[in-house]
This record gives structure tokens, C-alpha cells and sequence, in this order.
């Protein structure tokens, strides 16, 4: 197994860019934009406008892209699995009368059968979940997990829920670490090399080791009043400055207009077979 | 079973989840998205990875509820793993919303065993049941909704059937090794 470090694309959050120094609240609001609105469009014409849209909050991100490379193939990956399913399709495609999945050409290997339409319907799949897994990325590649617990705080979720994102976040590369060691130790003993055998020797060792590691961290915040007082006063002065106020803003035009697009005019909607 | 003890059940019912609790439910969920590269190893591909998803999500679940013991454990754990798969992995806010909401199913079957008396954290029968309850409905919302509605995922209707039945049975068998599991850790780590 490759030794996967998760927390490589963490290396961003330490940057300066306007995108870094953004309030989470107002990257809560583009998560939610860029996550929600494209979903209710089925035109790959509207996917591409979307697309256009995140594109100059990568580009003037200042991010370093050689450590995100692990999720980005992570998400492209989902991509290709999403188009193939949906462009490969089987012979009885050819004789469907549906009229949403008529076609103009196809090709035939076999028992796989590949036609305009299906081609393009895979494209289309896969551009709209582009939209918001990279929007995701580009808001926790410049975001530090604990701005982000607090930002939430600041949105009244709850402090438990906001508590386990940071100790999970915290958690995950001290849980890689043991499972390395782990599998490293197994393979100095002689293990066999079958994966099943060898996960199936992983799993408590893994567990164990995690959980003593952990709890010491609970104990730590019982000792300290956790619960005793609302965590809402932080050192970091949350405040919405003026590119903050303008991108919220912007955000609710925008989506108030894709909504008016959508419903108002009965845009953005074309027949890809499945959902019409 | 003596009314002053039916009466005396409800009251008991809701217990504050302590920082210990919560960590202890976060490490769980941490857990579940470690596995992920291990299963990941043993080439499970997208969207089949789901059957081993299921099973250790639920595994993961009912050892984190047996080790916490309390009311809502289930509930937390889910919505742990969700924050994690939205922050970490960049998961669709829309699904990963969704998929915070499973493990209420779990948590109503415990209120309700609670309710009636009973120590459903002692109770193999009663952790798989409200493990399977909750694979179930991951296998009912990603099959019948995430993958055809949101991924617009399109496959035969038989191999849905057919991947949502695996799902659902990955889930028990997560129920099943969960209790041993929890029950296992429970004794080695106090």
C-alpha cells in the first residue's frame, strides 16, 4: 500500500491570497453556492458557466498544486468512473425508443455499444460533479481546519459537532501514523503478503493503539470544564471585511439569478436519459 | 417488569455525551475514513467500494456506540464521519448532509429500547439489529437516491438491486463484527 499522506494538501492553508484571508463564513456561503445551484441544471452549457465561475478563485488562490494532487486524482478518478458508466452503455440502447436518448452516431465493440448521446451525457455527468468536489478542495486548501471549526461556531452549530471535525481532523494522521507502523511492523515480522490476511490482522491493533492514544485528549478537555461555558469568544477577530460583504453579496445575486434562470425562465434543462 | 421501574426509564434515557464520549466517537469516524485507503488496497473500485463502505461505516458505528454506551452516540458518529468526508475530501455538501442524517434510524431503535426498559448496549442482538437498521437505510438513500439522482449514475435496475441488497448485508455483518468488536475494546482500553 502507498503511503497516502492525506494531510499533504494542508500545506496551502498557510497562504496570503485574498482567498486565504477570506472570513469561513463567506467560504460557507461559496461551498454552499457552488455545491447547491449547479445541481439544479441539467444543460452542460450552465456546467460550463459554473465552471467558468470557480475558475478565477483557483487562479488567483496562490495555491501550490504539487500537494494536492492525491485528492485532485482522488475526484478525478469519481469522474471517469461517472462518465464510463454513463457512456458505455449495452446493445439495447440501440433499439431504445425512448426520444430523450435518440442518437445520431455510434460504435460497437462487442457487447458495448457507445452513442453521441450517451458520450455526451457521461461528459455532462462528470463536469457537473466537478463543480462542487473542487470547490470543496479549494475551500479546505485554504482554510485551517480550526478557522473553519470556529467559523462554524460563529454559525451557531453546535459545539460537540464542531468539537469531533477538529479532534477527527486532528485524529486522521495520527491514525495513518499507527497504521503504518502497523503494516511496517508486519512486514519486518514476516507476515504474508495476502492484503485480506494482512487487514484482518491490522484492524484491532489499529484500534487499540488509536483509541489509548485519543482518549487522553478527552480526558485533558473534562478536566478543563469541557461543556461548562459556549466556545464563542476566540482570540481571532471574526469580522466580515469589505471583500467578504461583496462576494456574500454577489453570491446572493448570482444565485437568486440561477434560480430566476431555472424556474423563472425553464432554462438549463436538457434531456440526459435518466432524470429528464 | 414493576411500573416504578418503567417509569424510572425514560428519565434515564438522555445522558450528556462528555468530551471523552465525543472523542471517542470522532476516533471512530477518523477510523472509518483510514479504512478507507485500506480497502482502497484491496481494490475495491467506486461504485462497489460502497459494500465495504457500508460494512465498516456500520462496524466502525456499533463499536463507537458499545464503548460510549449512551443515546445519540450513533447520531454523532455519523455526522463526525460526514464533517471529515465534507472538510477532507471535499464531498458534496448536498450528499454529505444526507448521509449525516442515517444513523437517526439506529439511534430512534436504542431511544426505543431504552424506552422499554432494556440495555440495548449489552445486547448483541440489539446492537445488530440497530446496525443493520442503519445500513439499510445507506443502502435505500445511495442507491434509490444518491447514485441515480445526484451522480445520475445509470445502471440496469437489476444490478441496483442487486448492489443495494450487498450494501444492506454489509451493513449486518459490519452490526455483527461491531458488538464483538466495541465489547473487545471496551475490556482493553479501561
Amino acid at each position: 500500500m502507498a503511503k497516502v499522506n492525506v494531510t499533504n494538501f494542508l500545506a496551502n492553508v498557510g497562504g496570503t491570497s485574498w482567498l486565504h484571508r477570506l472570513d469561513p463564513r463567506t467560504k460557507m456561503v461559496i461551498l454552499l453556492f457552488f455545491s447547491i445551484i449547479p445541481l439544479l441544471f441539467t444543460d452542460y452549457r450552465f456546467i460550463a458557466i459554473f465552471i467558468l465561475l470557480s475558475l478565477p478563485l483557483w487562479l488567483t488562490a496562490g495555491i501550490n498544486f504539487r500537494p494536492m494532487v492525491g485528492p485532485f486524482v482522488g475526484a478525478g478518478f469519481m469522474m471517469v468512473i461517472i462518465f464510463l458508466l454513463n457512456a458505455i452503455r449495452g446493445p439495447g440502447e440501440l433499439k431504445s425508443l425512448d426520444p430523450n436518448v435518440a442518437f445520431s452516431w455510434y460504435y460497437r465493440f462487442g457487447p458495448i455499444v457507445v452513442t453521441s448521446h450517451s458520450l455526451t451525457r457521461g461528459l455532462f455527468l462528470a463536469m457537473r460533479l466537478a463543480v462542487p468536489l473542487t470547490i470543496g478542495l479549494l475551500i479546505i486548501a485554504t482554510t485551517d481546519p480550526c478557522t473553519i471549526g470556529k467559523g462554524l461556531r460563529k454559525l451557531k452549530m453546535p459545539t460537540a459537532a464542531v468539537f469531533m471535525l477538529l479532534a477527527g481532523l486532528r485524529f486522521i494522521p495520527i491514525i495513518m501514523e499507527q497504521l503504518f507502523n502497523i503494516l511496517d511492523a508486519q512486514t519486518i515480522r514476516g507476515v504474508t503478503s495476502s492484503r485480506f490476511q494482512r487487514t484482518k490482522l491490522l484492524i484491532l491493533p489499529l484500534f487499540i493503539t488509536s483509541l489509548r492514544r485519543t482518549r487522553t485528549m478527552g480526558l485533558a478537555c473534562e478536566a478543563r470544564g469541557f461543556g461548562a461555558n459556549q466556545w464563542n469568544n476566540f482570540y481571532q477577530d471574526f469580522r466580515l471585511a469589505l471583500p467578504d460583504k461583496l462576494l456574500m453579496v454577489v453570491s446572493a445575486l448570482l444565485a437568486i439569478l440561477f434560480l430566476y434562470v431555472r424556474y423563472g425562465l425553464g432554462m438549463g434543462l436538457a434531456g440526459v436519459g435518466w432524470i429528464k | 417488569m414493576t411500573a416504578t421501574a418503567a417509569t424510572a426509564a425514560p428519565s434515564s434515557v438522555w445522558k450528556r455525551l462528555s468530551a471523552v464520549d465525543l472523542v471517542t466517537v470522532a476516533v471512530f469516524a477518523a477510523l472509518y475514513r483510514a479504512l478507507w485507503y485500506v480497502w482502497h488496497a484491496i481494490s475495491f473500485l467506486f461504485p462497489f467500494n460502497q459494500i465495504a463502505s457500508t460494512m465498516f461505516y456500520v462496524l466502525c458505528g456499533v463499536a463507537a456506540v458499545v464503548i460510549v454506551r449512551k443515546l445519540g452516540a450513533f447520531t454523532m458518529y455519523a455526522i463526525a464521519a460526514q464533517l471529515i468526508n465534507l472538510f477532507l475530501q471535499g464531498e458534496m455538501f448536498v450528499v454529505a448532509s444526507i448521509m449525516a442524517a442515517f444513523a437517526l434510524g439506529g439511534d430512534f431503535y436504542i431511544y426505543l429500547r431504552l424506552r422499554a426498559g432494556a440495555d440495548p448496549f449489552k445486547s448483541l442482538r440489539d446492537m445488530f439489529i440497530a446496525g443493520t437498521i442503519v445500513g439499510i437505510i445507506w443502502s435505500v438513500v445511495n442507491w434509490g437516491y444518491i447514485f441515480p439522482v445526484l451522480f445520475m449514475t445509470e445502471l440496469s435496475k437489476g444490478l441496483y438491486w442487486a448492489a443495494g441488497l450487498a450494501c444492506a448485508a454489509g451493513g449486518a455483518i459490519g452490526a455483527w463484527f461491531g458488538f464483538a468488536l466495541g465489547n473487545r475494546l471496551k475490556g482493553l482500553i479501561s
